[in-house]
């Protein structure tokens, strides 16, 4: 018994190295499930601070190349309304004032950001106090940024699109032409369009926008295409989407709400169950 | 004393990673990982598994302000756990003068140089395939964990030669 002892007392530091290694490398196995994000997104009311704080010193360096962004937004978007307002839509003789919106959009800053791993995440200084819940899509003035994994009343996790998991239905606009978007992991301005059909009427510089997605407001801009293999893998086209959003320099995301989500999940739930 | 010393070590690795090198991002690609020189610094004389919980310690701390929990601490566990083996690889004596510690100044540069060099590239491969969890993109994984392992060594050869000086022998 006295040499058990002994034994484990010389060999303290292997048994406390194996423990502590188990413990981490079930931490990072487990990163998936929902407990895990749980103690994940709580641990960031520890951090956040600091994250914010640097966040806002950042901020104020990088303030010329915000505004110069804010005021070409502006300019697009002030462009639009005046071009709506002389050809008013079908859509809108029809949208009814007193029922809400499909969408809302909260604002938040990104604390955190990283592109160089193959699972990157984001973190947002809006949590939910601000009423930011799991599942929303994040969209910065420019493209699509990420979908949130995890809140905590302060900070949100946000699974960037720069991730091996994310993926969304997207199109090519006026061309009838459908695919998934995802990340190969390569280069952190590229992701992937799979899944086309058929690549004869697609050009280099077309752009992608957002399909029937539930978190995500339609015809959101994602990228241009900039290169279409033409070489067909199992009967299907994969094109190369340059990335509007560089997504190592987004700042200001719109987190966006759909108000309807719980009356859409409890009918997909009845359609499941029958 | 030297608790305070290195205790205000940690503290400053700790901010001058989260709050400096953290925030670069080299062609989307580079962010190094100075915190680790944290591990290389500590004494050689310092029981071996408080060097491992030190690490352990450090990892997880960085971890705090990172997407997911646990990535920087498995690696920083491993590498806290293979200091010694590698000491006693690369070092040509087996037992070293009392007051030396493993620093650049107190070592010849070629000994630090392996020293360094070999503990992060252990560190960054486990780190980067941790995050990957596949070997898909192996050699683009490869190819960043080696520019990052190149900025990490830079940045620390940087801290070694600015902060710290050759100890005295008493």
């Amino acid at each position: 018994m006295r040499n058990l002892f002994d034994f484990i007392l010389k060999n303290a530091h292997v048994f406390l190295f194996i423990t502590l290694e188990i413990i981490c490398i079930f931490f990072v196995y487990q990163s998936s499930s929902y407990r895990q994000w749980v103690i994940n997104s709580s641990s960031k009311e520890i951090s956040g601070p600091f994250l914010k704080a640097r966040a806002t010193y950042k901020e104020y360096i990088h303030l010329k190349k915000i505004n110069e962004n804010l005021q070409d937004q502006n300019r697009t978007l002030i462009s639009q309304v005046y071009n709506h307002q002389l050809h008013p839509s079908i859509e809108e003789k029809y949208t009814d004032s007193l029922q809400n919106t499909i969408f809302e959009y909260l604002k938040a800053n990104v604390i955190e950001n990283t592109t160089h791993l193959q699972n990157n995440y984001l973190i947002l200084d809006k949590g939910s106090k601000d009423s930011i819940a799991a599942d929303m899509g994040v969209i910065s003035p420019f493209g699509i940024v990420g979908i949130v994994k995890e809140v905590s009343s302060n900070f949100s996790i946000v699974l960037s699109l720069l991730h091996n998991d994310f993926s969304i239905s997207a199109k090519i606009v006026k061309k009838e032409v459908a695919g998934i978007l995802v990340w190969d992991g390569v280069n952190h301005s590229k992701a992937k369009l799979k899944n086309i059909s058929s690549v004869e009427n697609i050009r280099i510089g077309d752009t992608v926008v957002v399909q029937h997605s539930l978190i995500f407001p339609e015809n959101y801009p994602i990228g241009i295409v900039s290169k279409i293999d033409k070489q067909a893998r199992g009967g299907y086209f994969v094109l190369d989407v340059f990335l509007f959003e560089k997504l190592d320099r987004v700042n200001k995301v719109w987190v966006v709400k759909n108000n309807y989500i719980g009356q859409l999940n409890e009918l997909k739930e009845k359609v499941k169950n029958e | 004393m030297n608790k305070i010393i290195y205790g205000l070590t940690f503290l400053l690795l700790l901010l001058c990673q989260i709050l400096l090198a953290n925030n670069i991002s080299l062609w989307g690609m580079i962010t190094p990982m100075v915190y680790i020189m944290f591990i290389l610094v500590l004494p050689f004389q310092m029981s071996k598994s408080l060097v491992v919980l030190l690490g352990f310690a450090m990892g997880i701390s960085v971890d705090l302000f990172t997407g997911v929990l646990g990535q920087h601490a498995a690696a920083s566990v491993l590498i806290a756990f293979l200091r010694m083996p590698v000491i006693r690889i690369i070092s040509t004596q087996i037992k070293f003068e009392e007051h030396l510690r493993p620093i650049l100044w107190d070592m010849q540069f070629s000994w630090y140089f392996q020293y360094a060099l070999y503990l992060t590239l252990i560190h960054h491969i486990v780190f980067f395939f941790l995050d990957a969890m596949s070997f898909q993109n192996l050699f683009l994984v490869l190819g960043i964990a080696l520019l990052n392992v190149m900025a990490t060594l830079l940045l620390i050869f940087i801290f070694q030669i600015i902060f710290y000086k050759a100890s005295k022998r008493y």
